[in-house]
């Protein structure tokens, strides 16, 4: 299976932006998944994989947000241009 | 003769850019009353001039920009801008480069010399003859503090020299192998190399990640992960060379001797690598033997995916 280097770029754009997508309160507070629970509880554990798996997805939603705007627009309009 | 495309053109040039054969008057002619036969007097004279040139009547605008080119780069305000261009790009590179890329860190990783590499080559595809296994500290004579000796003086560092060395060498054997069988095409070199490189990236981010999400207690850094993924790339160029001289059987036998020395080395180098140094209890020994054991795997994987020609 032939990869190339645009193909990794796309897929990890692709991967943010699915991260980026789950919707704290309406989503994952639904599967005990959101930030907020975990922190409400007994302070911040960040020990077990799934507290860091949370505080990740916290964390890209909330730092990648611009840049993912920024990715997607070069991208599509990229996409737009070339095909 | 062969075209040239640097050659100066032989007629002399006018002080004036010339960006448009319609603002040319290298001939004869100082009325310019019809500019397409400005443009065909042009071409003439630059066909005449260059007699390398066999165009023929249906590339006379490949030639035009042909010329206008050469004038582009004659032109000494062209010449200006680019060294402006460039002391411009040297200062933000230099300034910002040190923020993203320590240098220092990275030099460390390319401190080597031949017997350090002919030491570890021998290393990595027979480990069972080494007993030392642990890196050597030592005073850092800039920093002035103990740290790592430099793959120069100790065998057991992980170096970043022998991974590229060894991905180039695999891509160029690769690309041999498949000449040798008639199936070679140049974009299969670009496309090994690409695909090659894409596992790599993926596999020393996944590595990085997953140490995150498991909460090592003392990770590997990530350049020594860079380095330590890296040496499967000897244990690929051997079994490819073999390849070349056995049948598919003892190939596949070599590749797999050379995955059980990789990973015995691995192990035995990441084990020492990722040592728990603060606590009388070992919490996280099941977490890093596991770690250990997914790094190996990896590697026996991809190495076999990616000599499967």
């Amino acid at each position: 299976m032939a990869v190339s280097f645009w193909a990794l770029l796309e897929a990890l754009l692709l991967f943010f932006n699915a991260i980026a997508v789950l919707n704290e309160q309406r989503f994952l507070a639904k599967i005990g998944w959101s930030h907020q629970q975990q922190q409400s509880g007994y302070g911040v554990d960040s020990t077990t994989a799934k507290a860091r798996v949370m505080l990740l997805i916290h964390d890209v939603r909330k730092y990648m947000r611009i840049p993912l705007i920024l990715l997607n627009v070069c991208v599509i309009s990229l996409k737009i241009v070339l095909g | 003769m062969a075209f040239n495309p640097y050659q100066q053109p032989t007629q002399p040039m006018n002080g004036l850019p010339q960006f448009s054969p319609f603002f040319a008057n290298n001939n004869n002619n100082p009325n310019p009353s019809n500019p397409m036969m400005m443009a065909g007097q042009q071409q003439q004279q630059y066909a005449q001039g260059q007699q390398q040139m066999d165009f023929g009547n249906g590339n006379q605008l490949f030639s035009t920009m042909m010329s206008q080119g050469q004038a582009f780069m004659a032109n000494p305000a062209t010449n200006l801008a680019l060294q402006h261009g460039f002391s411009v790009a040297e200062n933000y590179v230099g300034k910002n480069l040190s923020r993203f890329v320590t240098i220092n860190k990275l030099k460390y990783y390319f401190a080597v010399n031949t017997s350090y590499v002919a030491r570890k080559l021998r290393l990595v595809l027979f480990p069972f003859l080494n007993r030392d296994w642990s890196r050597k500290h030592g005073t850092d004579p800039s920093t002035n503090s103990i740290s790592f000796l430099p793959p120069r003086d100790d065998v057991n560092a992980p170096d970043l020299y022998i991974p590229v060395m060894a991905f180039v060498t695999y891509v160029l054997l690769v690309g041999f192998w498949l000449g040798v069988q008639n199936k070679f095409t140049i974009e299969l070199l670009g496309m090994t190399a690409s695909s090659a490189l894409v596992w790599y990236i993926f596999e020393v981010a996944a590595m990085s990640l997953s140490m995150y999400i498991m909460n090592i207690n003392c990770p590997i850094q990530t350049m020594d992960l860079m380095a330590y993924c890296g040496y499967k790339y000897v244990g690929m160029i051997v079994t490819i060379i073999s390849m070349f001289v056995l049948n598919s059987l003892g190939s596949s036998a070599v590749l797999l001797f050379c995955c059980l020395s990789l990973s015995f080395y691995l192990v035995k180098t990441l084990r020492l690598a990722m040592v728990d140094e603060g606590g009388a209890q070992d919490h996280g020994y099941k977490r890093r033997t596991y770690f250990i054991l997914s790094i190996v795997a990896a590697q026996v994987l991809l190495s076999f995916y990616l000599t499967i020609y």
